[in-house]
């Protein structure tokens, strides 16, 4: 190639390279915003799940009575455990309760601290098939009413995101 | 103005541009998705350690901030067993079935003793990322705050 031509050709050259340039810079500006739009979502589901956490511990068919109701995050054991199983054996009353709990699984566990071991139990359970899950979890205080008995406690909510 | 000179502002000008353009990408992207998860990390590190002091502890006839009061006053409990011994088996207990089994990394403890439950969090051997922190004031027998606390800090 000839240098004029070379020089004909140059502005044609650095519109093209300059196009290829924005276009990569274009398509890098879109995936990162979308990237960071599926986090902040994630990230706002995740405070909604708390909220509703918190929310759970106080429904009176979970939540402590008598002096213990003074604590806010307290759940009554045989409360939870009459809860999960009529739950679990009745589709209307899941149906019932989808408009507060959602499409989730929620789950009590209960700390035995002096034998190390923990019992897991499934309170509600409405989740849609998914590959991959997101559990938000908050800590609460398990009252026993038949020893009187406080356990160490957690309340764990899981939800399907894809 | 030669036409290398005319080249070299263009080039410039590209450049400027594509800078001011990132830094305000960077800005008004700025991550409120990591203040919202850091405010639910704080939320679950709190309630943790307001859930675990007032659970019993049956073989010491007391609770956990009871066993942890017991190894900051010198006390005797749990049979004459070591207070900090047995408050040392609780942490490991409460820690190991919750914050290990969700994959994070943990440093609770109790200030002013020996028993802390470890697990790599804010170590200088591992590169961790600091998540939250946490405490609990410890209450002593005469119902006043001992200063020392219940500990937590946890990493990824």
């Amino acid at each position: 190639m000839r240098r004029g031509q070379l020089q004909t050709l140059e502005p044609v050259i650095i519109v093209i390279v300059l196009t290829v340039l924005l276009l990569a810079g274009g398509a890098y500006f879109l995936r990162a915003s979308q990237d960071d739009e599926s986090r902040r979502a994630a990230s706002v589901s995740a405070r909604d799940d708390l909220a509703l956490l918190e929310r759970l511990s106080s429904l009176p068919e979970l939540a402590c009575s008598g002096p213990a109701s003074a604590n806010r995050m307290c759940v009554d054991l045989a409360k939870a455990e009459a809860f999960a199983g009529i739950i679990a054996g009745d589709e209307t009353l899941r149906v019932a309760y989808f408009p507060i709990l959602g499409a989730t699984n929620l789950t009590l566990r209960v700390l035995d601290i002096d034998e190390g071991s923990s019992r897991a139990m499934a309170l509600y359970d409405a989740s849609r098939n998914g590959t991959r899950t997101r559990a938000t979890r908050t800590y609460v205080t398990v009252l026993d009413p038949a020893t009187g008995d406080v356990r160490f406690g957690m309340l764990e909510i899981r939800r399907s995101i894809g | 103005m030669t036409r290398g000179q005319a080249e070299m502002i263009g080039v410039v000008a590209v450049a400027v541009l594509l800078i001011v353009g990132v830094l305000v990408y960077a800005r008004v992207g700025g991550d409120t998705g990591g203040i919202v998860r850091s405010a639910v990390q704080e939320q679950e590190a709190e309630s943790f350690l307001i859930a675990l002091l007032p659970a019993d502890v049956p073989r010491c006839g007391t609770t956990v901030e009871g066993v942890a009061r017991a190894c900051l006053e010198r006390d005797t409990i749990c049979d004459s067993a070591d207070p900090c011994a047995e408050l040392q088996r609780i942490l490991d207990v409460a820690a190991s079935s919750t914050l290990r089994r969700h994959g994070l990394r943990y440093n609770l403890s109790v200030e002013g003793t020996s028993a802390m439950a470890l697990d790599d969090c804010e170590s200088a051997e591992r590169a961790t990322l600091l998540l939250v922190r946490s405490r609990q004031e410890i209450i002593g027998s005469a119902g006043m705050p001992l200063g020392k606390g219940l500990s937590l800090a946890v990493c990824r």
